[in-house]
């Protein structure tokens, strides 16, 4: 039973990681998966592994498109750092063997979940820590020196090339290893590996800057850990480096030979990771962007009803997610009723201004879709994709641009981009359904959607002014006076920017739209209009 | 020996259903004309096929070739074909099974020019965006084999934009490229690898950075344009960008003596840019067009065809400028990307109904204007319904590649045709691939293609210190009547 004992702190720790992932952060997870674009395709995992750290990148890639169902991605999390903690364990025990300070292993997961909790974290780096530290465990298989020597300069290079910049903790713990449990640092061969290693990590980065192009931090520290490329090596420090003293920890300290005293250091140790973990997560959790994002997941979902009802319980203030629950409201038909019930920040709250960002787009490319501004949520769509900081692809925006393309009647695009996520797991059921509709306008035109939009778009060209929105939005409500969303985000727009006299003037174009009675802002607006003339 | 019975169990084509059309596949091969150094057409049926047979014959020789998907040429096998029926045809014979039956479609020739092409070719690979930019390279490619490899790409200096890249007469030694961003700057190579120079184009009186170049014959000149340039997106469906210029001049900088040549007739209130030297670099080509107010008459702004004459010696500018063709006599439509060919014989450029951005024109398609006669006509031959747009001629001018968007609309892809001497051109073929299909799922446009007469050789290294070092050395100026 007490051996088993380690492996059941492990599990409980895994269960803690699922169900805080699960219940408790799961947007963020379904944020990640929008990100990337895993395809099936042999030109898809060429171009990954052939850079620095791409096999990590690849089967990172493949494990993150799983969150796309965020309990799936939610286990693979707590499987990756169950294994992480493990391995570290089964390498401090290599140093000596120490049962008592069992629980400091789990400090690199503790410090990896953290990390984690950041949505620009990219689980590839996780991936590759783990290989690297298995790498490690292939490393003192062999009982001769020049077998593991040989291993350590091979494995190095080879490491380098499937795991990035991480690949140095294997050089280190080749060189640790040799000190602390074969004891042989000092002869000929663990010199030069040594030796070796130390030359491998300064020139290896070097020569391959020579065919593949990055920078040369990127090339030295990693370059598919986190989203952003600049990021510096000090970023992944924290998280490095507790792995490498944990198992010096086991090698350096006594054993606690009494069960008093072993109790003693065993609580000790609890408290101290909970602290710890407290003290991390509560620097990384960032609930305010889970709400952000929980907003934009019920969107992308067309759960309206649920994210009004999420807005009743607790009103949303970041714009990003007011203007999501606008749309909510709109699509529900509780628009120009209760959307002064909510807080408002203007007319950034219906229709956001573009920003060369991957996430503020994306939320804005919803609305003018539904609007019925076909062109312009293509252009937010694509836009947004290409923003993505690691060059990285969305199959989210793909559909979009599927959808868009399919509405236009560009039939050839459509079929492109439907392809391509006919060649990935979870669009894949929705590009086959939507090939079907390729150049099928009876088709279309009957979809509840796609034909909808068709009758909504402009047909008549004009170009896109940010400033004159309240143009675009009578121009295209004009064109189909059915379009009710065109006339309520026209008339919360006046509303919005106190154009009171505009927004009585255009009143009168709702007619077409049949309101069985006024609706209550808009009643409002016309008491105050008439206390006040 | 296993291998070798696996190799050779190709199923045999017997019983065969003749059909009186030639085979559906892509690219579309049937009938073009391609050097004798070229890769291999690979290519894919159109229709789903469980097997597909191939049979090339050449003048000496035969390929023979079955595969499930992509017709996959093997390439010394082609390379020994192409060189042995040099101005003469292949006949390639193409037989589908689909369930039990075989179908053995009408054969089709593929014509081998015994006109050379040059070495490779230049591009940028850039998604079809908007104002956003993701990755994106200038790469280098062989033709007769496979190979890309980057030129430089803009994860070496992360968040740049690359872009205008070109060479002098298609030779790699004199290569101008421009980088935009926090690091941006102007590379000038003169003298090969380990020559870059870190410019900043940016002077008092010219309106922008520069833009568009394009290498004078003799080397020592570099003509640019300078562009205000907006940008502006369409509501309704079949079209997306608008790209218009506020403002533009063309320029000439001189290497030697490091000044931009600023002559007024090349700046005044009109736009002028699009500037590219004759074969003798005694003329400087542009476009122009009379300046209106932007954005309101963006559908008004047409560019005519313009010269003036350049004397390199001094340095100085002609008189006057002259019209070649004018928007007028062109049915009100608007000219660009004036590239004369290096024999001195033609202009080839593009129109479309209005503005300059012409790869977001549908309508763009490419013309030829002969120089000895002053006649023009459009490229019939490879002009589609899609946008055809940027080109450039091989240092022999007997080839031309250009920019089109036949596939789908949006994507760019490059394709080849011949001139011959009465000025015909040949059925343009696509840019070999060795997997057809990976155009498919390519997320990137082909962009500015320049054929180069031998590798681009140019130190990333270089590259990567010279742009994120802060130092850049100051184009001079120089106000010449």
């Amino acid at each position: 039973m007490k051996k088993y004992t380690s492996h059941l702190y492990t599990l409980i720790f895994g269960i803690l990681v699922f169900v805080f992932f699960t219940f408790f952060y799961y947007s963020h997870l379904y944020y990640q998966e929008q990100l990337q674009l895993f395809l099936y395709i042999d030109s898809y995992f060429f171009d990954m592994v052939c850079r620095p750290g791409g096999m990590s990148g690849y089967i990172g890639a493949f494990f993150t498109q799983f969150y796309y169902f965020p309990w799936i991605g939610a286990l693979i999390i707590a499987l990756l750092l169950m294994l992480l903690q493990e391995l570290v364990l089964f390498l401090s025990n290599s140093f000596r063997r120490q049962p008592q300070w069992m629980l400091l292993s789990f400090i690199p997961s503790v410090m990896y979940w953290s990390f984690l909790c950041d949505e620009n974290a990219m689980l590839a780096g996780l991936v590759a820590l783990n290989l690297t530290l298995i790498a490690v465990c292939i490393y003192l298989i062999p009982d001769k020196l020049w077998k593991r020597t040989f291993t350590l300069l091979i494995g190095s290079v080879i490491l380098y090339y499937w795991v990035g910049g991480v690949y140095v903790l294997f050089i280190i713990f080749g060189v640790l290893f040799e000190i602390f449990r074969f004891k042989d640092s000092r002869k000929r061969g663990a010199i030069v590996a040594q030796i070796g290693g130390l030359l491998i990590i300064i020139i290896l980065p070097l020569v391959t800057s020579t065919f593949y192009q990055d920078t040369l931090p990127r090339l030295y520290w990693g370059m598919n850990y986190y989203r952003f490329p600049n990021t510096d090596f000090y970023s992944f420090m924290y998280m490095w480096v507790p792995i490498i003293l944990v198992p010096l920890v086991f090698a350096a300290l006594p054993s606690q030979k009494t069960d008093k005293h072993r109790s003693v250091l065993f609580f000790c140790q609890l408290f101290g990771i909970l602290f710890l973990a407290w003290f991390v997560l509560g620097q990384n959790m960032n609930f305010q962007k889970e709400e952000i994002m929980n907003y934009d997941f019920l969107v992308r979902g067309k759960n309206w009803p649920a994210i009004i009802k999420k807005a009743e319980k607790k009103i949303p203030k970041a714009p990003m997610s007011v203007a999501d629950l606008n749309l909510a409201l709109c699509q529900e038909g509780q628009m120009a009723d209760r959307m002064f019930s909510f807080f408002q920040n203007g007319p950034e709250g219906l229709l956001p201004t573009f920003q060369r960002d991957f996430t503020l787009p994306l939320v804005t490319n919803e609305i003018y879709y539904y609007l019925g501004f076909i062109n312009t949520s293509q252009r937010f769509a694509f836009e947004a994709m290409e923003a993505i900081p690691n060059y990285e692809k969305s199959g989210r925006v793909v559909k979009r641009l599927a959808e868009t393309n399919l509405i236009n009647g560009e039939y050839k695009v459509a079929e492109k981009y439907l392809k391509i996520l006919q060649k990935t797991l979870f669009y894949r059921k929705f590009a086959n359904r939507t090939m079907k509709l390729l150049g099928n306008e009876e088709a279309i035109d009957k979809h509840p959607e796609y034909g909808w939009l068709r009758k909504c778009r402009p047909e008549k060209d004009f170009l896109f002014s940010p400033a004159e929105k309240d143009m675009m939005l009578g121009t295209l409500f004009v064109h189909n006076k059915q379009n009710r969303m065109a006339f309520e985000y026209l008339m919360a727009y006046y509303l919005l920017t106190d154009n009171l006299k505009a927004f009585s003037k255009c009143l009168k174009l709702g007619e077409s739209i049949g309101y069985k009675r006024m609706p209550t802002s808009y009643r409002q607006a016309l008491m105050y209009l008439d206390s006040h003339q | 020996m296993y291998l070798c019975l696996v190799v050779s169990c190709n199923r045999p084509v017997t019983n065969p259903v003749y059909v009186a059309r030639y085979p559906s596949i892509y690219p579309d091969y049937v009938g073009v004309t391609i050097p004798c150094r070229i890769a291999p057409l690979n290519f894919i049926s159109t229709d789903t096929v469980d097997l597909i047979d191939v049979v090339l014959q050449g003048k000496d020789s035969r390929i023979h070739i079955q595969e499930d998907q992509v017709v996959d040429i093997p390439i010394k096998k082609w390379k020994k074909m192409l060189a042995n029926t040099a101005g003469d045809s292949i006949m390639v014979t193409v037989c589908i099974r689909k369930g039990k039956g075989w179908r053995h479609y009408l054969p089709f020739p593929i014509y081998v020019s015994r006109d050379t092409l040059d070495y490779g070719l230049v591009y940028r690979l850039i998604a079809p965006g908007y104002e956003v930019y993701s990755k994106m390279g200038i790469y280098q490619r062989e033709l007769d084999n496979f190979d890309q490899t980057p030129i430089m790409e803009n994860t070496l200096v992360r968040t740049s934009c690359l872009n205008c890249h070109a060479f002098r007469h298609n030779n790699p030694d004199c290569l101008s490229f421009h980088v935009r961003g926090a690091h941006g700057a102007t590379v000038i190579q003169q003298h090969g690898e380990g020559s870059e120079r870190f410019m900043n184009t940016k002077v008092d009186s010219t309106l922008s950075s520069c833009v568009y170049p394009y290498w004078h014959p003799g080397g020592r000149y570099i003509a640019y344009s300078n562009n205000l340039t907006n940008q502006a997106f369409h509501s309704a469906r079949n079209e997306r960008i608008e790209v218009v210029d506020k403002a533009s001049d063309v320029v000439v900088y001189d290497t030697k003596k490091n000044k931009l040549l600023l002559c007024p007739r090349l700046m005044t209130d009109a736009f002028e840019t699009f500037p590219a030297f004759s074969a003798d670099g005694k003329k400087l080509y542009f476009c122009s067009a009379e300046k209106k107010d932007i954005p309101a008459q963006y559908k008004e702004i047409k560019y005519s065809l313009c010269s003036i004459d350049f004397d390199a010696q001094n340095g100085t500018f002609g008189d006057k400028v002259d019209t070649l063709i004018s928007t007028r006599d062109i049915g009100g439509k608007s000219i660009s990307f004036d590239r004369p060919s290096f024999d001195g014989k033609y202009i080839m450029f593009t129109l479309s109904d209005y503005g300059n951005f012409s790869i977001w024109h549908r309508e763009a398609d490419l013309y030829i204007l002969d120089l000895r006669t002053g006649k023009y006509r459009p490229l019939t031959e490879v002009n589609s319904k899609e946008t055809e747009s940027f080109h450039d001629w091989s240092s022999n001018s007997h080839w031309f590649v250009f920019s089109s968007r036949r596939d789908d609309g949006l994507y760019t892809r490059l394709y080849i045709s011949s001139i011959d001497k009465d000025g015909k051109a040949t059925k343009p073929f696509m840019l070999p691939q060795k997997d057809p299909i990976s155009n498919e799922y390519s997320f990137f446009s082909y962009n500015v293609p320049e054929f180069v007469i031998a590798p681009v050789h140019v130190s990333t290294r270089n590259l990567n210190i010279g742009l994120m070092s802060k130092e850049r050395e100051q184009f001079g100026m120089k106000k010449v009547e």
